[in-house]
């Protein structure tokens, strides 16, 4: 079964992209696709770099659909926001960006990654237009301010918990450190306290978590498969966690360890749920 | 007539992707190269400056600065172009290097830096150490104030300016090109806070910060462009021609046109071509504040705008 990545990066301007600090750079839509072969993915969701903070570029919503429609079979995209954008006020009206990102066929808002705190109400704000178009909400986390690129909560996500029974309809994928470092601490709780939080598996980080201890992961894989996206969150062609956590994800499915039906989920069939 | 220096564009390499601004039933949008070009043509411009938006607090939409790049070089005749880094982005503390950042984007050919508009004071540690790199890599940048820490972008700065004061006394080499209604405003000793993002009116009776900050920072320089420049000028002609005869060297024609409505320019045309033929602009400084600064400072061929 073909993956579908849910959360990759693509640059339309390859030729003058800046380099990472390890010198490889953003992938164009050519070199993503190829990676795409690599891993058996049949589609990618391209997400957009918006917030400056802990980030050396940015990948705007129009490159992204740019690059969806020269290859739409490949790729879909999220729409960039963030909470800042529109005054820099708690009650920034959001409707002139979603209607015509919506229009546009961007499937969802992300990266959202403001250096605030996750239920700051700017963010919430932002987070409450989402509701209301039924657009999901990729949301990265890092771990407190000042830490790199992403909100962030306190220690146990309190604030995440809290924020998401206010918004109940809110389709809400958190990634990145300042999720997966609770990993083994309060994310299982959130998971089932809170329906509609949902993960992805970008980064190196996320990609580490999973393949430490396997008992744990296969448990935690196997009880929230409903509620987890397979995405690669790959900065550059040369990155090789995502065949490394490809390998240990299909190893889990072939022995036994991770159900069938749990594996299929993740690697595609929620994110099909999802963009519909 | 000679030919004018737009240092104050902006310009979007995907115009049917980029969302329309609210409130104008959807005919408020982002130039178009050729739509560019079709009003500099109409206002006797014959080069701009191609600005990226870059902090979230100021976009409504991205324009990259390999955007930048990519539009200035499908036409080199026409324009330059700056890029944008936020002072928060690299590794979001007081000891980012911005030097391999900047390093690529200059050597790609940007001529500086802007719209800068990270709503942070002017005078932060974030801030001192990217105007510091700026300085070092001899990077003008262009700067849009706000007068308040939320709920407008921009750099923010206390009434006079002060921190840029300040940063500019630390940071000898950093060349600021201020603009926007906070900037502006200063023109005036009679400004009113409420005033400062605002467009006062009336006559000049006596010069404001902005004129001490001029005489104090030969590297400070200013952006005509936008209704800020505007209204500072056509207030008070009769001072404007004093302000324009005594930083001659240092002021630079704008438009300021990110949208397919704005018309603005067109009265501000007249009324330097009126200041012209009434004497009360030289010859001189109406050619150094079209072109001749801008051409120097940016390092472009003043024959472009020559008759």
């Amino acid at each position: 079964m073909k993956k579908i990545d849910i959360h990759s990066y693509v640059t339309a301007f390859p030729q003058y992209a800046l380099p990472h600090k390890d010198g490889s750079r953003f992938m164009s839509a050519e070199e993503q696709m190829e990676f795409q072969k690599k891993l058996d993915i049949e589609k990618s969701v391209l997400v957009s770099i918006i917030s400056p903070e802990g980030q050396r570029q940015k990948l705007g919503s129009e490159n992204n659909k740019h690059t969806v429609t020269q290859n739409p079979e490949s790729f879909e995209w999220f729409c960039g926001i963030d909470p800042r954008m529109g005054g820099f006020k708690d009650n920034a009206k959001y409707d002139p960006l979603f209607e015509p990102f919506v229009e546009m066929g961007a499937c969802g808002v992300g990266e959202i990654a403001p250096s605030i705190y996750i239920d700051d109400h700017m963010t919430e704000n932002l987070l409450a237009y989402c509701e209301k178009y039924n657009m999901p909400a990729l949301v990265r986390y890092t771990y407190c301010y000042g830490s790199g690129a992403g909100t962030f909560d306190d220690a146990g996500l309190p604030r995440t918990a809290a924020l998401l029974k206010r918004h109940p309809e809110l389709k809400f994928i958190g990634c990145y450190e300042g999720v997966w470092s609770e990993f083994k601490t309060a994310l299982p709780d959130l998971m089932r306290s809170c329906d509609n939080f949902c993960i992805d598996t970008a980064g190196k980080f996320a990609a580490e978590e999973l393949m430490q201890d396997v008992d744990y992961t296969v448990s935690f894989l196997n009880e929230f498969a409903d509620r987890i996206y397979y995405g690669t969150g790959a900065y550059s062609a040369n990155d090789t966690y995502p065949f490394e956590l490809d390998k240990f994800l299909s190893e889990l499915t072939q022995n036994g360890k991770l159900n069938v039906s749990a594996y299929e989920k993740i690697i595609r069939k929620n994110a099909e749920k999802l963009l519909g | 007539m000679n030919k004018k220096f737009d240092i104050h564009c902006h310009v979007t390499a995907f115009p049917d992707y980029c969302p329309p601004r609210p409130g104008k039933g959807g005919k408020d949008r982002y130039l178009s190269l050729e739509q560019q070009i079709e009003m500099h043509d109409s206002i006797n411009v014959a080069m701009g400056v191609l600005l990226c938006g870059g902090s979230p607090e100021r976009v409504w939409e991205i324009v990259q600065n390999e955007e930048a790049k990519w539009l200035a070089d499908r036409r080199p005749d026409r324009f330059v172009w700056f890029f944008n880094i936020d002072p928060r982005q690299g590794d979001f503390n007081t000891r980012t290097d911005f030097a391999p950042i900047f390093s690529h984007y200059k050597s790609m050919g940007a001529r500086g830096l802007g719209e800068i508009s990270a709503t942070l004071p002017a005078d932060s540690p974030l801030y001192d150490n990217y105007w510091r790199q700026a300085a070092e890599f001899d990077l003008p940048v262009l700067v849009h104030i706000s007068p308040w820490l939320k709920g407008q972008y921009g750099v923010f700065d206390e009434m006079g300016n002060t921190g840029f004061d300040r940063m500019l006394s630390k940071h000898k080499n950093l060349k600021i090109i201020g603009h926007s209604m906070p900037w502006w405003s200063e023109i005036s000793a009679d400004l009113r806070f409420e005033d400062r993002n605002g467009y006062p009116i009336g006559k000049i009776k006596e010069e404001g910060a902005l004129q001490k900050l001029l005489r104090k920072h030969e590297n400070l320089y200013c952006d005509l462009s936008a209704g800020s420049g505007k209204n500072a000028m056509m207030r008070d002609p009769e001072y404007a021609a004093k302000f324009l005869e005594e930083f001659s060297d240092r002021v630079m024609y704008g438009i300021d046109s990110s949208s397919t409505l704005c018309d603005f320019q067109y009265e501000f045309d007249e009324f330097l071509t009126k200041m012209l033929k009434d004497g009360m602009l030289s010859l001189e400084n109406y050619k150094k504040i079209t072109y001749k600064n801008a051409a120097k400072l940016l390092n472009v061929d003043e024959k472009i705008f020559e008759d």
